[in-house]
């Protein structure tokens, strides 16, 4: 698979998941179309973009989408002519539902998925702006920030949807707590990321030995099969003992299943050198690295292409963040230009401290256009790769048939921040509507 | 370029200075004039004319900006750019009516820098708000780090921010009572002290305020000592454009991406309804480049007109801060202060493709 944030094959490789499902037989009928958007033009599709293209929804899922798909009898209609249709953003890097003294929650076992507040009233300002779905971090206080997840936005106060729950580890090198950062902290996160990595690699190790001796161990007490029924011969054996099951430790289990690849680790970092530091975990870890942050990525771009390592830009600019929180090192627009044209996976975040910050998503992206990203890259960044880096394609970031109805029909190029979004669907509920909207 | 000596910078010696023409772009002046294709004429760091068509002189630095848009740099009506934290605001004295931040200034800051290749050519540095008498405030090119007015501003804190524990005023009454006491004070001197100027009506007066009160409270001020006074109400109160209205004042509006709440991103629509002036300001400083120019897009997204964003980045700015004699418009005899954009300079995907600053091409894109 081409690791470029091509919209065209990230939209292929959706489409051929989706259809996947359909071909199983014992699958229950698809449900009855509810919902149709006709005339607009798409954008995110599987196919490519389409100058007039009909969505059929039904069932919080995408029935049917293309240029010549017939809209049965009666069904509720939404005119899209002079609007595109794209679909819902992903902030890969949001606060929203995180209650300020949380912000800088941090540590190995911590999840983000037990800390999100569905009463925060933001949600609605931000599906305002065709935010369908955040990408939640906890901070980073410490090295280890624990498991990120992944939520649905929702309207609803009270209600909230983890899409995933346990998205991805978050931890940092170079990320000053106190406001300066030195070359002795960075070597010291780099350092005590290592530690926890081989500490993890040897509570796996002894998990193995664990489950091995297990296994032998219920051999030995298992009665033989045929001959003895040990009642004859001399007297019996003294029963083995049971091997006693390693310590259990949230932290050492979240890292193993980075070890073993099934979750990503998201390393946020920014300057050159932290970011180098985070690329050798790839070879000597063979982790799934996503980089998060990367305001020098730009110049290291080949380095980031050659290990496969995707990168989510947060922030895109500093104007998203409180002053002085974080040294950036070199913070520029041209970054995520740059990563792109070396081919690098990147999605991007408003990375903002604020819950409010995700509003901006598309306003970072124009400004990543702004930089020398292509708009499709720009577009794709903030739908469909952080849905990739999610683990949750062939569900977002892409208007095709079996991806959840998160759509977002906006007058305008709608990644203009100043094009208005007329409707925002999240799971097949219309969740925004603009006053005087189709 | 990267980080010119400021006494390098001024005794650069005008011969120096080639004309300057760039051709045919979709010219925005910044007047609120419609754009028109036109060229662009500089000399001597100057503009010398704007014309449909200009033959170039020889020896003339020939610039292309067929297809594109040239417009006014962006001109930031309050920063600290260039100082490190910290450095805002000197707090023992209460009134500190003399101290600059220019003092204190670091043209080659990276954020100074990175706010130039934003299209920001020029900023009024000012002192922090730690102070009920905060001092001059000083207009700066940032391309030169030159000083273009020393003494541009007079700035007062009636701000909580500027009360302290450890000497007085250390309350809003006794905050108040200096400000007036400083004021009155002033009146009666004659010389150029910035303080003098500025009771004068001769510089314009910054007022930092906490809240919809203090605004309130500074209009009050403008009336009892006639000042060109201008408010910054990092906080945007929703009523702030009613409070204003009428009362001559100008608003400030703090950069609006750090803290996106609605009655701030419609600020700038709401001020512009009322018809009270505003102008964009990044409060920039440390690390954090300044791009008013984002705000201006996130204030037309609730509402703001494009001509009255572009006018709030250059013209409306170079009013709020007392400048406007010299830069923020495209007009004969002001600085060869200009962009070339490659597209709408509201549009926030259109690239800054050349900054040109005193009439010298200062950043180019692709450059570092």
């Amino acid at each position: 698979m081409s690791r470029s944030p091509s919209l065209v094959a990230c939209c292929a490789l959706c489409a051929l998941v989706s259809l996947l499902p359909a071909a199983r037989a014992e699958d229950p009928p698809p449900p009855a179309p509810s919902l149709a958007i006709v005339g607009a033009r798409l954008l995110g599709g599987a196919e490519g973009p389409l100058a007039s293209a009909t969505v059929l929804i039904g069932g919080g899922k995408i029935l049917a989408v293309g240029a010549d798909v017939t809209v049965p009898e009666g069904l509720p209609t939404i005119d899209g002519t002079g609007c595109t249709v794209i679909p819902g953003l992903v902030d890969a890097a949001s606060s929203l539902y995180v209650r300020p003294e949380d912000r800088d929650a941090s540590g190995g076992g911590l999840r983000m998925a037990d800390g999100l507040d569905s009463y925060m009233d933001h949600a609605d300002q931000v599906l305002a702006e065709g935010v369908t779905a955040v990408h939640v971090l906890p901070g980073s206080a410490s090295v280890l920030g624990g498991l990120s997840t992944v939520a649905r936005v929702s309207s609803a106060e009270g209600t909230l949807e983890l899409l995933a729950p346990e998205a991805a580890l978050r931890c940092q090198i170079g990320v000053p707590t106190g406001g300066s950062t030195s070359s002795l902290t960075r070597l010291n996160d780099y350092a005590s990321l290592r530690e926890a990595l081989f500490g993890a690699r040897e509570y796996v190790y002894a998990q193995q030995r664990w489950e091995r001796a297990t296994a032998a161990w219920k051999r030995k007490i298992e009665p033989e099969g045929e001959g003895g029924n040990g009642r004859g011969g001399g007297p019996p054996a003294p029963r083995p003992e049971r091997p006693a099951k390693p310590e259990a430790d949230p932290t050492n289990a979240s890292l193993a299943r980075v070890l073993a690849g099934e979750l990503p680790l998201l390393v946020e970092a920014y300057r050159v050198v932290d970011i180098r530091n985070a690329l050798s975990l790839v070879d000597e870890f063979h982790v799934r690295l996503v980089l998060l942050g990367c305001s020098e990525g730009g110049k290291l771009a080949e380095e980031i292409a050659r290990r496969q390592v995707a990168v989510i830009i947060a922030p895109v600019s500093a104007d998203f963040v409180e002053p002085s929180r974080v040294r950036y090192g070199e913070l520029s627009l041209t970054n995520a230009g740059a990563l792109e044209r070396a081919g690098v996976t990147v999605a991007l975040a408003v990375g903002g401290a604020q819950p409010l910050s995700t509003k901006l998503l598309r306003a970072s992206a124009a400004l990543a256009v702004q930089g020398g990203m292509s708009p499709s890259g720009a577009l794709a960044a903030v739908t469909s790769v952080p849905a990739r880096l999610l683990g949750l394609e062939g569900r977002l970031g892409a208007v095709a048939v079996g991806c959840d109805a998160d759509l977002v029909l906006v007058r305008g190029e709608p990644l203009d921040p100043r094009a208005p979004v007329e409707l925002t669907l999240a799971g097949g509920a219309i969740a925004y509507r603009r006053e005087g909207a189709p | 370029m990267r980080a010119i000596p400021i006494v390098l910078a001024l005794l650069a010696p005008a011969a120096l200075a080639r004309d300057v023409l760039i051709r045919d772009g979709l010219v925005y002046t910044g007047t609120g004039a419609e754009a028109s294709v036109a060229s662009v004429l500089i000399s001597e760091g100057r503009i010398v004319r704007i014309a449909p068509d200009i033959a170039p002189s020889s020896g003339a630095l020939v610039l292309s900006a067929k297809g594109k848009v040239v417009c006014p740099g962006f001109v930031d009506a309050h920063c600290q750019l260039g100082l490190r934290p910290g450095e805002h605001s000197e707090t023992v004295l209460p009134a500190s009516d003399d101290t600059t931040p220019w003092a204190a200034f670091r043209a080659d800051a990276p954020a100074v820098r990175a706010s130039l290749a934003a299209g920001v050519t020029t900023v009024l540095l000012a002192p922090g708000a730690g102070n009920p008498v905060a001092g001059p405030g000083c207009v700066v090119s940032l391309s030169s780090g030159e000083a273009l007015v020393p003494a541009a501003s007079m700035h007062l804190s009636l701000s909580p921010e500027a009360l302290r524990w450890d000497r007085v005023p250390t309350s809003l009454t006794g905050l108040w009572e200096l400000v007036r006491a400083t004021l009155t004070e002033a009146r009666s001197m004659s010389g150029t002290a910035p303080i003098a100027l500025a009771v004068r009506g001769e510089i314009p007066v910054q007022v930092r305020c906490g809240g919809l009160v203090d605004a309130e409270g500074a209009a009050g001020l403008a009336r009892e000592f006639d000042l060109r006074a201008s408010v910054l109400v990092p906080s945007s109160p929703a009523k702030l454009p009613e409070a204003l209205a009428g009362s001559g004042l100008t608003a400030l509006v703090a950069d609006l991406a750090r803290s996106p709440l609605e009655r701030s991103l419609s600020l700038p629509a709401r001020l512009e309804a009322k018809q009270v002036p505003f102008a964009f300001a990044s409060m920039a400083g440390g690390d954090r480049a300044s791009d008013v120019r984002t705000s201006a897009v996130l204030a037309v997204s609730r509402g703001l007109s494009a001509e009255g964003a572009l006018r709030a980045l250059t013209l409306g700015a170079a009013e709020a801060i007392g400048a406007e004699a010299l830069l923020g418009s495209l007009e004969p005899g002001k600085r060869g202060d200009l962009l070339i954009l490659s597209g709408e300079p509201t549009d926030l995907a259109s690239a800054v493709e050349v900054v040109l600053s005193g009439g010298e091409v200062v950043w180019e894109r692709g450059q570092r």
